[in-house]
């Protein structure tokens, strides 16, 4: 087969960050994976505007609660529109519903549905931080909007239903997947500067430095994770902000589970300070600082992206798991932990279903993390047999 | 007289992000019992794709050609695909010994249970039976303490060692072929020397067919009775070693000759081959050796002639263009 | 055909003078137990001189990349000292000021034996080349940079167009040319030339030999040749040293040492060669046992517990290592010489 002589000039003067990018777009099950989670992570960052009502307990629809999921037909037996629309409902109790609010459909009435319509106001780029103490607080104001992807002009759309309290659940989570994301933004973002430092330190210095925070960072390791967290949680005051709660939350998340991260930076530092390029450096006379900053960090900067990608899902599960408990993020602050509290009853098993929809999120969401990282581990390490 | 393993017509492709490269084309070979073939080659010659060839160990991306024979005692295995086949060929009636000695043994488990382990699998023994061969062969091959040995991990042994015990326990289950792929390139040469008169008295008193791949000439000359030159995946001269080694005709077996530093002609200068070995992606149509032949003649610089081995003198091959191109040029 | 003449440079004073040099490492099973020395390197006395193609030979053991590397200044030399003589000043490496390592480095560089290992995957060509020149401070501006990076380049028979790919894109042997080009780009005098064309194929390796001595006699260049392969060693070197455990056990002209060896070793290593004529079917000497470890070497002659033919007074160890002159510049270690 012969390959033309461009295609090879461009083979042999790829950078490393080429090639690695070259082998993860050929992997398919990676790019599919990667394409459902930037889709997710545009839809959470603009998760104000695709929500047709505030996920707070402002938005509640008190005459739709526990409301069954809506779903826009295009088509009924009155015939056929180019528009969505939903049905008409009354609420109706009586005999031969057990006494039990149900709702009834009107088939006669329509309520279309519209598109950039304006709803609920929101707010964008707005920093309202209220940490301990006057220096860390934040207070920027930002651009403030009330357009909205879809509504409708009477009654409520609710295309995921509603919960006890009325508040839209298809709201609620969106809104929930951007905390749970910035959640694990955050934590990552503090463990990784951890292990980055410890890490590091340990090695490129080698030698006693490296058994004393080797033994450090095991100590940290063993601690089990569940009653560590349990613990510090449980010790945040009650009357924290949300804001503040989310930090502390975060920062949690990270403290814990930098010590897996610190020990990938330290082999992958390990393994490359004997290589033989980098005693070459040294052997011309090479500063530590240079040897660092021209070969080590180039060297494991793919490596390290794939360790930060493929922490994300363990930090996603362990902000679920803590809310879930209780001891994370609470209301009004939405986390896909807190809808999933909310899904354990068994009222909610037997009657209102639609409360597990979250659930599915969580899940796909964790998949593509997964899938993704695997795709970049797999591009990243040339020495892969198929 | 029917060879107790021929290869006839092989052809090896891999299936990779590049494309497909082919590895081996129309090779043609043939081992008799208690004899010895030399396959020589540098990198990329295809040399150990043809041994793991021969036990179907190469990797899930490979293709052969339908043609394509590999004969073991009268049987086809390339067609082989059951387990019970293919145990045959694995451990059974050929067993191969590789360049690497550390990479044979599993770091973790004893030496002993790794060979007791092999003859459990191929032959009908109790545990007992099996230990009791397994030290008489880590005897044989010249390991002292041999029991001592038998209950040592891997790391234990010196690389000396380890390989003689690889060769131990490749021979435990009396495979009828031995593929010997680089078995002495790691070692010193004191040791090497060793291993090559272990392998040569094995040879000797159980008869068995070896295959012995090397780039070594001087191995070669010192272990095979006869020898296949390959080069980028075809064999381009074959024949009995002295023939090769003394009466060389294809450009490339003389230019290998050429560039080996004799250590008794120091006044030999050192003649390397032009060029560089085209990578297989790029593998010359034709003579696959014209991009770096001496000689110049225009219809092989060409590619226009075909690769096929003639017969110059009895049982001496060499490949066409390698006898063509040396009369005009 | 190429035709390399054997070196006809001229052989001056010493550029290298090795005295009495020993390296050892500490070596500690686990922290409790108590601590070991590993004698890699034991009393050497070599004289490089200027131009000269000095060969090292040994098996693995033997201590050659420690002793090669210590004259680089790349490990702690114990006792003894090496001396550079350099034009200007001598350089004793054991008693040396910053200045004076840097200046060193200038001057004495090392070729590596993995052609893959030894060049950064994520730098250029022309990056690799002209790392040592940054780092040294040698050039004021990327022009001059760019210039001497080109020109040693073409020495080493690298084009204009390799300079600007990465190192996946070539061969071996055109690796180890652009491992040659950095050790060179700095204007060197000594070069360290570790199993360097071990990891070749043979047709790549005679390429590389014929380039280095080529580089000899344009550069005015002397060679330190560590290598086990004792026939790569016979064409190019014109001085060797055999060395066993940490010991120079014979030394002297190639020719000489080979056609004529002395030590039991010698003769061991040099029987073991594998002749390329099959009539010759060699009949290796067999060395029995293992080679010691290095932790607790046999005192007296290291070699008298594999020796094929050791005399009555080797057995107990009582004979000393050391060198004597048997013939004029060929030393053999007093055990075998007596």
């Amino acid at each position: 087969m012969e390959v033309s002589n461009q295609k090879k000039e461009a083979y042999y003067t790829a950078t490393q960050m080429q090639l690695v990018r070259t082998r993860f777009f050929g992997n398919r099950s990676a790019m599919i994976a990667g394409s459902i989670l930037l889709f997710m992570i545009v839809c959470s960052l603009f998760s104000d505007f695709l929500s047709p009502y505030d996920p707070t307990i402002n938005g509640r629809d008190k005459d739709y609660e526990n409301g069954a999921p809506q779903v826009p037909m295009f088509w009924d037996e009155n015939g056929f529109s180019p528009r969505p629309f939903l049905h008409t409902l009354t609420k109706y109790r009586g005999a031969d519903t057990n006494f039990r609010w149900v709702y009834k459909t009107d088939t006669e009435k329509r309520r279309y549905v519209y598109f950039f319509v304006e709803g609920w106001e929101y707010k964008v780029f707005d920093f309202n931080i209220n940490l301990p103490g006057k220096i860390l607080d934040f207070k920027i104001p930002g651009f403030t909007f009330n357009t909205h992807l879809f509504g409708v002009e009477e009654g409520g759309i609710h295309i995921f239903g509603t919960d006890k309290a009325g508040k839209d659940l298809f709201s609620r989570t969106l809104s929930a997947i951007y905390i749970s994301l910035a959640v694990g933004t955050l934590g990552v973002f503090i463990s990784f500067v951890l292990s980055l430092i410890i890490g590091g330190i340990s090695g490129y210095y080698g030698g006693w430095i490296d058994s004393v925070l080797q033994m450090f960072t095991d100590a940290i390791r063993t601690v089990p994770p569940i009653p560590l967290f349990m613990c510090l949680a449980a010790f945040a005051p009650l009357e924290w902000s949300s804001e503040l709660r989310f930090f502390f939350i975060s920062c949690l998340l990270g403290l814990i589970s930098w010590p897996t991260l610190a020990r990938r930076v330290r082999t992958h530092l390990l393994s490359e300070r004997s290589q033989e390029y980098i005693l070459a450096a040294k052997l011309c006379g090479a500063s530590s600082t240079h040897i660092i900053i021209r070969h080590l960090l180039p060297s494991f900067t793919s490596y390290i992206i794939v360790d930060l990608v493929i922490s994300f899902p363990y930090m996603l599960l362990s902000e679920t798991a803590l809310s879930f408990i209780g001891l994370g993020l609470r209301e009004p602050v939405n986390s896909l932990g807190v809808l999933l509290q909310n899904a354990t009853k068994a009222d909610v098993l037997l009657n209102y279903q639609w409360y597990f929809i979250p659930v599915f999120f969580l899940v796909v969401l964790i998949l593509t993390f997964v899938y993704v990282g695997d795709g970049l581990r797999d591009a990243a390490d040339p020495h892969k047999v198929k | 007289m029917s060879h107790l393993l021929e290869v006839k017509n092989l052809d090896v492709k891999f299936d990779t992000d590049e494309g497909r490269i082919t590895a081996v084309e129309n090779i043609s070979l043939s081992v008799d019992q208690g004899e010895v073939l030399g396959i020589v080659g540098e990198s990329g010659s295809g040399k150990s794709v043809t041994a793991k060839s021969i036990m179907k160990l190469n990797p899930g991306n490979t293709s052969y050609n339908e043609d394509a024979e590999i004969i073991l005692d009268n049987e086809n295995v390339l067609q082989f695909t059951s387990k019970q086949d293919l145990k045959k060929i694995r451990g059974g009636k050929v067993s191969m010994i590789f360049q690497e000695p550390m990479a044979s043994f599993a770091p973790a488990i004893k030496i002993g249970a790794q060979m007791v382990e092999q003859l459990l699998i191929h032959k009908n023994i109790n545990k007992e039976e099996a230990k009791s061969i397994s030290i008489n062969m880590l005897k044989r091959v010249g390991i002292a303490d041999a029991e001592k040995r038998f209950n040592q991990y891997a790391f234990e042994l010196s690389g000396g060692m380890r390989q003689r015990a690889m060769i131990a326990m490749a021979l435990s289950t009396m495979p009828k072929l031995l593929l010997a792929d680089e078995p002495t390139t790691a070692l010193d040469v004191t040791i090497q020397a060793q291993v090559i008169n272990l392998i040569k008295d094995i040879i000797k008193e159980y008869q068995m067919g070896v295959i012995f791949i090397t780039h070594d000439l001087g191995v070669i000359a010192q272990v095979a009775d006869h020898v296949a030159v390959m080069y980028l995946g075809s064999v381009v001269e074959k024949g009995p070693v002295n023939e090769i080694l003394k009466n060389p005709k294809h450009p490339y077996t003389k230019g290998l000759l050429q560039a080996l530093p004799d250590i008794n002609n120091l006044d030999a200068p050192l003649s390397p081959i032009p060029g560089n070995i085209p990578s297989p992606l790029d593998r010359p149509t034709g003579c696959v050796f014209r991009t770096r032949c001496p000689h110049h003649n225009p219809e092989g610089k060409d590619g226009k002639i075909e690769m096929k081995l003639i017969e110059v003198e009895p049982g001496h091959w060499v490949d066409q263009c390698g006898i063509k191109c040396g009369q005009n040029g | 055909m190429i035709n390399v003449e054997l070196s006809v440079v001229k052989m001056g004073d010493n550029l290298i003078s090795v005295n009495n040099v020993s390296v050892n490492f500490d070596y500690q099973e686990n922290f409790i137990s108590k601590k070991q020395k590993i004698h890699a390197v034991n009393n050497i006395n070599i004289k490089i001189k200027k131009g000269s193609f000095f060969g090292l030979v040994g098996e693995s053991g033997s201590g050659k990349t420690t002793l090669g590397r210590a004259i680089l200044g790349a490990n702690k030399i114990s006792s003894g000292n090496v001396i550079f003589h350099d034009d200007e000043r001598d350089y004793d490496l054991t008693d040396m000021n910053k200045q004076d390592l840097k200046e060193y480095r200038k001057k004495a560089q090392l070729i590596f034996q993995d052609p893959y290992a030894a060049l950064s995957p994520r730098m250029t060509v022309r990056d690799i080349i002209a790392e040592p020149l940054e780092v040294m401070k040698i050039t004021n501006s990327r022009q001059e940079t760019d210039e001497r990076v080109r020109d040693i380049a073409s020495k080493c028979r690298l084009n204009i167009e390799h300079l600007r790919r990465f190192p996946h894109a070539f061969s071996g042997g055109q690796r180890q040319r652009i491992s040659i080009a950095r050790a060179l780009v700095s204007n060197p005098k000594f070069i360290v030339a570790d199993e360097s064309v071990a990891a070749l194929d043979v047709s790549i390796q005679a390429d590389i030999l014929n380039l280095l001595k080529q580089l000899q006699t344009e550069l005015n260049l002397t060679y330190l040749f560590i290598s086990h392969d004792l026939s790569v060693v016979a064409h190019v070197c014109d001085v060797v040293a055999v060395m066993y455990l940490g010991h120079i056990v014979e030394m002297g002209p190639s020719r000489e040492l080979f056609k004529n060896p002395k030590h039991s070793y010698t003769k061991a290593l040099l029987s073991s060669i594998p002749s390329i004529d099959p009539e010759k079917r060699s009949e290796a000497i067999e060395l029995k046992g293992e080679i010691p470890s290095a932790l607790n070497p046999p005192p007296g002659c290291v070699f008298r517990t594999r020796c094929p033919n050791p005399g009555v007074d080797c057995k107990g160890g009582e004979i000393k290592m050391g060198l004597i002159e048997v013939e004029p510049g060929h030393w053999v270690d007093q055990c075998c010489a007596l």
